[in-house]
Parts: C-alpha cells; structure tokens; sequence
C-alpha cells in the first residue's frame, strides 16, 4: 500500500468512524469527542489543502489544515441551513465526510505527486531532562485549570430562597401552585402562609428544606372560581419568625 | 516556566475568589512570567525557526488558557452570553437566523456558531467546551497566519516572531478576543486570508489556482462570522491595491489584493443586502456618534471623558495609570524608528508600506480615547491595527537589538520595553481591575455581576414561564434572562422601546404604562440591588437611559418597590434580591 492509498485509507477510516458513533450513538464519550475534533477541526482542512496548496511547507500546510477546516465547517453550515434536516449530527456528519472524501479524492487526482511517498516517522532525540521538563510543565498546567476549575466549584455566594407562585392547570377547582426552592448554605426551616382576601386559607408550620431542594404544593383556593381575588403568599424562616423573609401575589 | 505563570494566574483567580489581598500581584507576576521569557528568547539571535514557531504557539494558547482559567465553568463575559444563545438556539432548532433580541446582528453572522454546533452535536461536548475549544483552535490559526505573513513579508524568522509577539502585546489579545464572540474567529480567518493573498501573490504560478479556491474559501467564512471585521478586512486589500497602483505595478494589485478586495466587496454587499441589512441601524450610531462627540470636544461644546475612572467613580490605582501610559508611550516612541527601518528596507514591498501606513494612524486613535463612543471605537480597533503596529515595531525592534554588544544589553532592554507594553495593554483592554479577577457581586458590572441569584432567577423563568416571554430587564439580567432563561428581551435596539425610564420613575403612571404597553411587556425582573451603589460601567441598562454615565447616586429604593402597590401586576417570583412581576392585560396591551 503507497503513501496515497494510505491517506485515503486513513480519511475514509476516520469518515465511517464518526458515522457510526453519530448514527449509533453509543460510542465512549473520548472517542466520540476526538473523531468529532478530528471531523471538524482538522480532516476537511486538511483534505482541502491536500487538493489545493499541495505544494507548501510543513508549518503552512498546518495552517491552512486548521484554517480551511473552520472556514469550510463556517460555510458548509450555511449550506445546511437551506436543507430540510439543517444543522444537526447526522446532517454535519454527512456533509464534513463528503467534504473531506470529496476534497481527499480531488487530492490524489489533482495531484499525483503531492504525497510524500515513504511515510516515516521522524527519529526522535529529545534528551531526557527536556522529557521531564515537558511532563512537568504540563502537569503543572493541568494543576492549574484544577485549580482554577475548583476554585470556581468553590466559590462562595450569599444563600438566597426562591418562592414562587403560578395558577395550577385545574379545570374544575380554583388552585394555585406554590414553590420554594433552598439555595441556601444549611438547612433552613420555613413557615409558609398563604392568604386570600386577608384570610388565611392554609399553613404549614414547619417545612425543613436542605439546600437545593424544592417544596412545591398545588393548593385548592375555590374563591378563584368565582372571582378574581389576591392570592398572596408569605414565607418566613425559623430563625426570624416575626419577620417576613420572601412573599409572591398572583 | 510558563506552565508556572500559567500557576500563578490560577493562584491568583482562586485568591480572588476567596478575597485574597495577594490576588492581584499573582496575576500580573503570572502574566510577566507567560511573556517575558519568550520575549527573550524570541528578542535573541539564538533561537531556531522551529523555536520560534513554537514560541509563538505556546504563548498564544497560554494567553488563552488566562482567560479559561478566569471563568472555567461557564460563559463570563458580556458578549459570550449573547453568542450563547445564538449558539443554543442553533442546537435547538437546526436552522439559522433565528431572532436575538439583545444583539439582532448575531444571528445575521453565524459562522462562529456553526463551527460551535458542529464540533457540539458531533462530539456531545456542551457549547461553552465546544466554544473553548474552537476560540482555541482559532487562536492558533491566528498566530500561525501572523507569524506566516510576517516572515514572508520580512524573510526574517526573528522579525516575524518578534511581531507575533508584539501583536499579543494588543489590549484586546488576552480577554476580548478569547472570549466567545464572533470577532474571535474572524480576525483568525482574516488574517489567514491575508497571508493566502500574499503567499500566492509571492508563490509560483502552480499555486495560484488552488490559493484562490482557498482564499474564496476563508474570505466567505469571514464575511458570514463578523462585519466589522470583513470590512476592516476589505478595506486593507483595498489600500494594498491602491500602494501596487501607485508603485506601478497595475497587474499585480489585480492578481493579488486586488480581485480579492473586489469579490470580498461584492460578497459583503450581498450579505448586507439579502441577510444582514439591520447591521447599518447597529454600527452607524457608534461611528456617528464617536464623530460627533469628538467634534464637540473640539468645539469646546462638550467636555472630556473622566479617564481612569469606572462608572462608580472607582479610581484606576497610579502605577496602573502609569503602566498604560507607558506602554503608549513606549509604542510612540518606537514607531518612528520602526517606520524608518521599514523606509529602508522594505519600500519596495507594496505590503510593508500598505501596513506602515495603517501604524501611522496609531497616533490618532489615542484621540479618541477622550471620548465615550470613540474610546469604544479606539479600544475595538486596536486589535486590527496591531497587525500592522506590531510588525513596524518588530522591524525597529530586531535592527536594534541585533546590534553589536553583549547579548544582555541587546536583548533584556528590549524584553523589559517589551514586557511594560504588554502589561499596558492589558490594563487598557481589560478595564478596571474587578473585571480582572473574580470576586463577590458588584452592580452592574458584566462579568463581576453573574452570580447564582440571576441565573436561578432566569433557570426559573424558562421553567416555569416557559421560552420566549417578552421581558424587561436590567443590563446583567437581560444577560441571563436571554442566556439561561431563553426570553425575548425588550429593548431599544430590536423593539425601539427604551424601558429603562420605567424603572427610573417614581411614579408608575400613564407615561410607564404607555411604554411598558407599547414594548408589548408581559413580564418585568427587578433587581433590588442596582438601588445598592452606582453601576461600575456607568449604565444600569444602557446609555439610552436617564443620566446615563453620569449617575451621581444610585436608582432610588422606592423607584424599585413602586411595582408592589400597582394594580394588575403579580409578584410572582420572589428571589431575594430579584423579584420578577407579571403585567396583566391592561398593562401589556394584550
């Protein structure tokens, strides 16, 4: 097999990978997310380059590999938009492989002598101390988007509550629905009244709520029914119980 | 040693999060130790081209990663919240062009978004990784295309990754054109386009065919991602084509820049016309508007901006000051000699002369720094003109430092020159040091206003009142409201109603109502916290606002808890600070 079949090989390999992990679905996440970087970033630039700047050096080809695959994924979308599938995975799919196939075949057409035969890996020399220099520097930066990444996991922001209210989607009975969601930074206990016309129409006396949980009740208000009167709902904490802490109207 | 500046600046956005004192010298010594060692080396005569190469490279990523590292999460910067929903709205209903209401131009140039949605539905990536991921790659592009047309131009390795380096040096390299906006990958393809156009214009005939299917390609790319840029972009091919002309030489301005100064006309005025012609309502109030505050300023009519100051009267600390008026002075003081040695030797390349040309309207630029609408206009040039500054610098700088003497004497003055125009520059680009570093809630402050109370509030209304809910809101909440909350913001710019007086008010009479009924509001978001100080960026909700830059006390409480006692309207969600309203029938016009 020569160095063109090769590139073919290689193409038409990556294409029907990213095909089947798009049409299957459940490939491993890595693997998914690497011939995708590939199919996107890199294969129709370089497909495209290969058939049109053949000629260039190792640093240009690199960027046109990168240059043309964003320009050409940019104005394929717009292709995309004006069919009926427009832009989705298998519609991407469909036309980055028949970009880079298509490009790739123009390739070895066009240009006969565009590739260099004997594909060899380059010796590698790098001494030792460079290595661990390398590793090192990339541990460190891998440390520091850690870092970074946890520190913003971590960041602390004031506790708040949300209370809320809507119309219940009851056809036969006035209701309403009520929420209250903890974003709090320990558990807090509520007391929730909720009024209509100034009359209590229902209590509860102790609700606990650890942080990011909800309490949501639908609550009958048969007034609803006949007339429109002011729901109004107040929410107070344990803590500060003469205090109202959040309250809605609907 | 970079990987330890890319540490430090960790250090420092974990430290700031924790309201660290150290924060802030972490960060600058962390970008000092990004950039001066390669300026070193790159300063140098010893470093290979291999080296340089990838100098440039890792330098680039690295000035990327500072702004991963500032926001890892999540979207942070004003702009990536309005992109994102272009962006989110692309991965939910598969077509383009749908309506943005914060910035209508977005969707009318989607080539960012493409590229996000492609890498996005293929690798099931989020879109903030898929974005971070494609600004990364098109930085690459970037720095690789400059340090490609720099060398072709000078046929120098060394005066090309010096002028890679200086470009970086741009006030907007670090954040502005790191974060998720369309300018991040239109400049990249711009400059791509540039050295194609050069390449092929200095290449053999074998690759002219091929060149211009490649040109054709990112040429179309740019003027589907950004407007600005394709013009900026255009213009330049145009004026290189004009310096060819005046050199003589007719028939190469046609078969380099010139065809494609045309075709790039033709395709920007058909995308202007059949696509995005609401982009002439959008640019043309910034442009006039710098020209006539600056006319205004000259006629004595007007005074000056107050500089170093945000919104809050928050002055810019002296050293600060100091650093951003050196780094211009340094780059003033440079361009002279830097324009003579382009003089010397590169007056026969139509190219250098065409970007020398650019670099001697530097000067004028800092003019409009003293206005409001041409400091905005100033700063987004910045990045543009630096291709053509940063290689003019670059010409001056390697004939200096390649003088005779010992290495240091050559080389550490000029990393130290280097390094304080660097460090300027990102004072100039980045603002006021809060926008630096993360920290607790200020008002009305971008990226230092995101915090969970506004994105629970905006997570509420797209659950609960459902997508696409006509909504007023503050400038950080329409942020939210139109990223995380999937709502259709009512503003000045898509629906030519300007809320903000409604807010302002004491009164909530037949004026508010009129302009709530007329923008066709169901649901109003206030947030009590902009009664609690002065906006750092001067607007509560944008300069169409009263007393707009010029608030001397913040919003009145009681104009914010006016809302309570209005018949007709519903407190329907209560969140603390954030408390979000229904308008009934007889307020909304429905």
């Amino acid at each position: 097999m020569d160095a063109k079949q090769r590139y073919l090989l290689l193409l038409v390999t990556v294409a029907i990978l990213e095909v089947m992990s798009t049409l299957l679905g459940g490939s491993n996440a890595v693997v998914r997310a690497g011939s995708a970087a590939a199919l996107v970033l890199v294969l129709p630039g370089y497909a495209l380059t290969m058939a049109l700047f053949p000629h260039g050096t190792g640093t240009e080809k690199l960027l046109a590999t990168l240059g043309l695959s964003l320009a050409s994924v940019a104005l394929a979308g717009l292709a995309l938009n004006w069919t009926p599938m427009g832009l989705q995975a298998r519609s991407w799919v469909v036309v980055l492989s028949s970009v880079t196939l298509g490009a790739g075949a123009m390739a070895l057409r066009r240009q006969p002598g565009a590739f260099p035969v004997p594909v060899t890996w380059p010796r590698i020399g790098v001494p030792l101390r460079q290595v661990a220099l390398l590793g090192t520097a990339l541990v460190v930066t891998v440390g520091a988007v850690a870092m970074a990444t946890n520190g913003a996991l971590l960041q602390r922001y004031p506790g708040f509550t949300q209370l809320w209210i809507q119309s219940a989607d009851t056809t036969d009975h006035g209701a309403v629905r009520v929420g209250i969601r903890s974003e709090e930074e320990a558990p807090v206990q509520y007391r929730l009244v909720i009024t209509a016309e100034g009359h209590v129409i229902r209590t509860w006396s102790a609700i606990t709520l650890d942080p990011q949980q909800r309490f949501v009740v639908v609550v009958p208000v048969p007034l609803l029914r006949s007339k429109q009167v002011p729901i109004e709902v107040l929410l107070y904490r344990s803590a500060a119980p003469d205090q109202i802490y959040r309250h809605v109207v609907l | 040693v970079c990987a330890f500046g890319l540490f430090l600046v960790a250090l420092a956005n974990t430290g700031a999060r924790a309201g660290a004192q150290w924060s802030e010298l972490s960060f600058w010594v962390g970008l000092v130790v990004l950039f001066a060692p390669v300026a070193v080396r790159l300063t140098g005569l010893a470093a290979s081209r291999q080296e340089r190469i990838g100098l440039v490279l890792l330098l680039g990523l690295n000035l990327h990663l500072v702004r991963v590292l500032r926001s890892p999460l999540t979207f942070a910067f004003h702009d990536e919240f309005l992109h994102w929903r272009t962006a989110d709205d692309l991965a939910s209903y598969g077509h383009l062009f749908r309506e943005n209401s914060v910035l209508p131009v977005s969707p009318l140039y989607p080539g960012l978004e493409i590229v996000t949605n492609a890498l996005s539905s293929l690798s099931g990536l989020s879109v903030f990784h898929a974005a971070i991921a494609v600004v990364g790659v098109a930085r690459l592009v970037a720095v690789l295309s400059l340090y490609l047309l720099y060398e072709l131009l000078s046929r120098s390795a060394r005066v090309a990754s010096i002028a890679v380096l200086l470009y970086m040096a741009n006030p907007h390299f670090l954040f502005f054109d790191a974060q998720y906006a369309y300018e991040s990958l239109a400049l990249p393809l711009s400059v791509l386009t540039l050295w194609m156009v050069a390449r092929r214009a200095a290449g053999p005939a074998v690759l002219c065919g091929g060149l211009a299917a490649a040109v054709v390609l990112s040429l179309g790319a740019v003027v589907i991602t950004h407007h600005l840029t394709s013009y900026i972009l255009i213009a330049f091919l145009i004026l290189w084509s004009a310096v060819l002309l005046a050199q003589g030489r007719g028939s190469v301005a046609w078969a380099g820049p010139g065809w494609t100064a045309l075709l790039g006309t033709a395709a920007c005025l058909a995308w202007l016309l059949f696509v995005a012609s609401p982009v002439v309502g959008y640019l043309a109030p910034i442009l006039t508007n710098s020209v006539h505050q600056l006319i205004g300023l000259m006629q004595g009519e007007s005074s000056a901006r107050q500089l170093f100051h945000d919104g809050a009267g928050e002055a810019t600390p002296l050293w600060q000051r100091g650093m951003m008026f050196a780094s211009i002075l340094f780059i003033l003081l440079a361009l002279p000699w830097g324009l003579r040695e382009v003089w010397r030797r590169h007056r026969t390349k139509a190219l250098a002369l065409a970007l020398a040309g650019c670099a001697l309207t530097y000067p004028a630029t800092l003019v409009l720094f003293l206005t409001t609408s041409g400091g905005e206009v100033a700063t987004r040039s910045s990045e543009f003109l630096f291709v053509a500054i940063a290689f003019v610098l670059a010409v001056g700088v390697a004939r200096l430092s390649a003088s005779r003497g010992p290495t240091w004497s050559r080389v550490i003055p000029v990393t130290i020159w280097a390094t304080v125009v660097f460090l300027g520059s990102v004072m100039l680009g980045s603002g006021p040091l809060w926008g630096l570093l993360p920290g607790p809630y200020l008002v009305s402050a971008d990226v230092r206003s995101i915090e969970p109370q506004g994105i629970a509030a905006a997570e509420w209304a797209r659950a609960v009142l459902g997508p696409n809910n006509r909504v007023a809101a503050d400038r950080i909440n329409r942020l939210l409201m139109e990223s995380y909350g999937d709502q259709h913001l009512v503003t000045d710019l898509i629906d030519h109603v300007n809320v903000a007086p409604v807010y302002f008010s004491p009164h909530f009479g037949p004026a508010e109502r009129a302009l709530l009924r007329q923008g066709r509001v169901r649901y109003l978001v206030v947030d009590r916290r902009l009664s609690s100080a002065l906006p750092r960026l001067g607007v509560y909700f944008d300069v169409g606002e009263p007393d707009a830059l010029r608030h001397t006390r913040p919003i009145d409480p009681a104009a914010l808890a006016k809302f309570d006692r209005v018949t007709g309207l519903s407190r329907l969600y209560d969140g603390g600070a954030i408390v979000i309203y229904r308008l009934g029938a007889s307020h909304n016009g429905r």
